[in-house]
């Protein structure tokens, strides 16, 4: 029997329109194979399976097996929320020639112990093939509890993935399980303390995207280099914090941005509002500082700002209301708010003088130039603006910064001490 | 025979002073109002009263007072909460030196008990005072709720009178009708239920509510026990926002409430704060609901109708959200040239609509207007809500009646390029606009507002994801 160890992606299930691409998805396991990827799981939390109908898992996973071809252990999905679908798949996987099952905990119920524990026992009485026990409680609503894992061990069990997150919850499992099972991490951003506490390795979602990343993780640590896996999986933290929160959607849309299409994720996953485009454009500057794709990174968080400020029937009053009718494609004027529902005083609008071209950087401005402009105005009151102008006049502020700027604390810093200084220099009369 | 609770009583407020002492004046004069407005009982120092923040010395003064003013006048109910029971008998020997008829005392919080150490805890404050106690359920708050089987064990104790639960769920209150009723006085805490409540055998209820609606809630509960429950049942419905957002964020909820109705009630004290719980757009609604209720009006304040800014966010439902930046002024100056200036825009994705009410509107995309479904959304919802909203501010007298042919506006708009739900993007809109609508025309936030608020904002997209 292969041992499941190291870094294991769960593959996505490519899609072409509504239908399986098998091609792509050998792709992608030949892509990962050759990056070293310890083995592939199919039809886990991050390949759809609730929605992929029987023939669909089937179909995906003689794509991957044959593709593989013996290189590194397949492990099959083969949750269900009831126990005999549940054996059904894990029996067609056997069929394929998967080497384990992975098996979520029966979800939309929530199952006494007792039902947790047959559900499983009754699984591995009908296979020969290692069992995979799946705690994920994002998504079925609840552990599974530790005593459950400790006496199905004694009945045979392989092995856990916990992808809960939870590091008590792990360190309890794998002190219990020791020596008897073994345990795999499957949240993102807790690798390398899992590890730690004694997992044999990971079965990760962004293992699709930059599996490098966590084999040198892995790696590092089995070889006692701590101080390297850590700053490793620091580099990762973000970009496996997103794909943690989005799941399949953020996976996919990396794979995008990698050239690796895998289509769309099925609905209601998509379309929707899930993974809103502000966090697509993110996922895509994380990737680049990896160095997984190709973009431009400035070197420091500069914000440069120039003031106006006059009475509201001046010339000033005039181009101010003007700005904010008559907005400038990529330059859109915006008012300065402390956060949203409490604008500054004197009202002050701030007028990109650099495109701002997608919504990500539009948060960059939306967000922290906005919040920074305010404090410095407010802050300013009573000190450099005298209180009555608060009432009677307008401010300009026109605001200059890099386009792709990465750091959201540095540009609000430099955006306030820019307003702050720029305040001064105004007339107020 | 046991002390029976009936009828309506507010959980009243503790009102503070701007320098954070208590106002023993406010607290009479509100007294006063609730009394006149038939409630059967007031409760001092609940949950609503902010009971934690409050020093023995403060819950004394406040004891004595209503004592005072509500002797052989209606019951008064004084919390004895506390998380050790120690001090929730000193609590409850303090509340009964000061004549209090009855203790409402919470299941000890913060360290999770065992429902032995709840049984216990309440055994013993029973045993060392004289006053018969209301149990108190909370889980919201607690993180525990206490089970129909220790409240069961605990209703056979003499000294145990009532339990208020306030956690909303009828499966709950209707178990305990099944266990106690008729032995204890159930007592429902919260307002959203409260027609729920009644049907399942509750006596009687203790709300947050009542220190803002108190005759609506008073009539709603003669109407019930008068059989009258569709009409009962209709009331509520009119007061249900209002109900809910105070139920959902307590004492800061209704201090605002009271404060935009007259009472010097002041704020809560740290670390609950204006623009925490509830967000400014959450206690917008609440007061413009109030408004509608005929409780708040709002008068302009501004003199000058040169240039008025106003700006608000509302979010429910994350993309379909709704952000304005409006300015408004008069025709001849600088807004009416930037009004026209707006109307000259003919790029198809930049078009601004025509809202043709007094005052006219121009309506602008923060964002071209490209796909189908947002040009859609922002056209016909976003443009819908935003005329609501000038045609109740105008009927409200918010814009002022003289000037509304003399005044244009110009309002930004920001309808999120993946927002899905129409009525929502309307709603959403329209109560954006009527915010900043309300903000502009009363001058808000103020210098004042700015200089305590401004140091404690916090920006949502102001932080890495």
């Amino acid at each position: 029997m292969p041992v499941i160890e190291g870094i294991l992606p769960a593959l996505v299930t490519p899609f072409r329109g509504e239908e399986l691409d098998t091609e792509a998805l050998r792709s992608l396991v030949e892509h990962l194979i050759g990056r070293g990827v310890s083995g592939v799981v199919v039809a886990g939390t991050t390949g759809e399976f609730p929605y992929l109908s029987m023939e669909e898992r089937k179909a995906a996973l003689e794509a991957v097996v044959d593709q593989v071809n013996g290189r590194v252990p397949v492990v099959a999905g083969a949750g269900a929320s009831s126990t005999s679908e549940a054996v059904e798949h894990a029996r067609v996987a056997e069929d394929i020639g998967a080497d384990a099952l992975l098996v979520v905990s029966p979800y939309y119920f929530k199952p006494s112990e007792k039902g947790i524990y047959q559900h499983y026992l009754e699984l591995m009485s009908r296979v020969e093939l290692p069992v995979l026990a799946y705690n994920i409680p994002q998504c079925t609503g609840y552990y599974i509890p530790r005593s459950v894992l400790e006496d199905l061990a004694a009945e045979g069990l392989s092995g856990v993935k916990d992808s809960s997150g939870n590091l008590p919850y792990l360190a309890e499992v794998a002190s219990y399980l020791k020596g008897k099972a073994t345990v795999l991490c499957g949240h993102d951003e807790v690798v390398l303390s899992a590890l730690v506490l004694g997992a044999s390795g990971a079965i990760l979602a962004s293992a699709n995207v930059i599996p490098e990343v966590w084999l040198r993780v892995y790696k590092a640590f089995k070889e006692g280099r701590l101080e390297e896996a850590r700053t490793m999986q620091a580099r990762a933290q973000k970009l496996a914090r997103l794909i943690a929160r989005h799941g399949p959607l953020a996976v996919k849309a990396a794979l995008r941005d990698l050239g690796l299409p895998a289509g769309r994720c099925r609905s209601p996953l998509e379309p929707g509002g899930s993974l809103p485009r502000e966090v697509r454009e993110e996922i895509r500057l994380e990737l680049a500082k990896l160095g997984a794709v190709p973009m431009e990174l400035p070197a420091e968080a500069e914000v440069y700002i120039e003031v106006e400020a006059g009475p509201k029937d001046s010339e000033v009053g005039y181009r101010w209301a003007r700005e904010l009718a008559r907005p400038k494609a990529f330059r859109e004027a915006l008012l300065a708010v402390a956060e949203p529902n409490l604008a500054a005083r004197p009202p002050t609008l701030i007028v990109p003088e650099v495109d701002v071209r997608s919504l990500r950087q539009a948060s960059m401005v939306y967000g922290p130039v906005q919040a920074a402009v305010a404090r410095a105005v407010i802050d300013s009151i009573g000190s450099v603006i005298p209180p009555e102008a608060c009432e009677t006049h307008v401010i300009i502020a026109r605001v200059k910064l890099s386009p792709s700027l990465v750091d959201r604390g540095a540009v609000y810093w430099s955006a306030y001490r820019g307003m702050l200084k720029a305040l001064k220099e105004v007339k107020w009369g | 025979m046991k002390l029976k609770i009936e009828g309506v009583l507010p959980a009243i407020v503790t009102p503070f002073k701007g320098d954070g002492s208590l106002n023993l004046e406010a607290f009479s004069s509100l007294v006063e109002w609730l009394l006149k407005a038939g409630v059967s009982g007031v409760v001092v120092a609940g949950t609503t009263g902010e009971f934690p923040y409050l020093s023995m010395e403060e819950k004394a003064k406040l004891f004595e007072q209503a004592s005072s003013l509500l002797s052989g006048r209606a019951l008064f109910v004084a919390g004895a909460c506390a998380p050790s029971t120690r001090e929730a008998v000193e609590v409850a020997h303090l509340a009964e030196r000061c004549g209090a008829d009855a203790l409402l005392v919470v299941s000890p919080y913060y360290f999770k008990p065992t429902d032995k150490e709840v049984y216990e805890h309440y055994e013993r404050v029973v045993s060392q005072t004289a006053a018969p106690v209301i149990l108190y359920n909370i889980p919201q708050l607690t993180g525990y709720s206490i089970p129909w089987w220790v409240v069961e064990g605990l209703a056979e104790l003499d000294g145990v009178a009532g339990i208020k639960d306030s956690s909303g769920s009828i499966a709950y209150l209707s178990t305990l009708y099944e266990k106690v009723g008729g032995r204890l006085s159930i007592l429902c805490g919260s307002g959203e239920v409260m027609v729920g409540a009644l049907a399942a055998g509750v006596d009687g209820l203790i709300l947050a509510a009542a220190n803002v609606l108190p005759e609506e809630l008073v009539e709603i509960y003669r109407l019930f026990k008068e059989g009258r429950v569709a009409e009962a049942r209709e009331l509520q419905r009119r007061i249900q926002t209002v109900l809910r957002l105070i139920g959902r964020h307590g004492a800061s909820a209704v201090k605002a409430c009271l404060r935009a109705m007259g009472f010097d009630v002041g704020h809560t004290r740290l670390p609950l704060i204006q623009g925490g719980s509830p967000p400014y757009d959450v206690e917008m609604e609440l007061l413009s609901r109030l408004s509608k209720l005929g409780k708040v009006s709002f008068k302009p304040t501004v003199k000058d109708f040169t240039l008025l800014v106003g700006e608000a966010l509302t979010t429910p439902g994350s993309v379909d959200l709704a952000h304005i930046d409006l300015v408004a002024g008069l025709e001849d100056g600088p807004v009416g040239e930037a009004f026209r200036e707006a109307l000259r825009e003919e790029n198809p994705a930049r078009k601004p609509a025509l809202v043709d009410t007094k005052p006219r509107v121009a309506v602008v995309s923060t964002t071209p207007l490209v796909k189908e479904r947002h040009r859609q959304l922002f056209y016909h919802y976003a443009t819908k809500g935003v005329e609501m909203a000038v045609k109740e501010a105008v009927e409200s007298r918010v814009i002022p009646e003289e000037l509304a042919g003399k005044l244009v506006i110009v309002a930004s708009v920001f309808v999120h390029p993946d927002a899905v739900n129409p009525r929502r993007v309307m709603l959403n809109n329209y109560k954006a606009m009527r915010d900043a609508l309300l903000k502009a025309f009363t001058g808000r936030p103020s210098v004042g507002e700015l200089a305590s608020l401004g140091k404690s904002a916090r920006h949502p997209f102001r932080y890495e994801p």
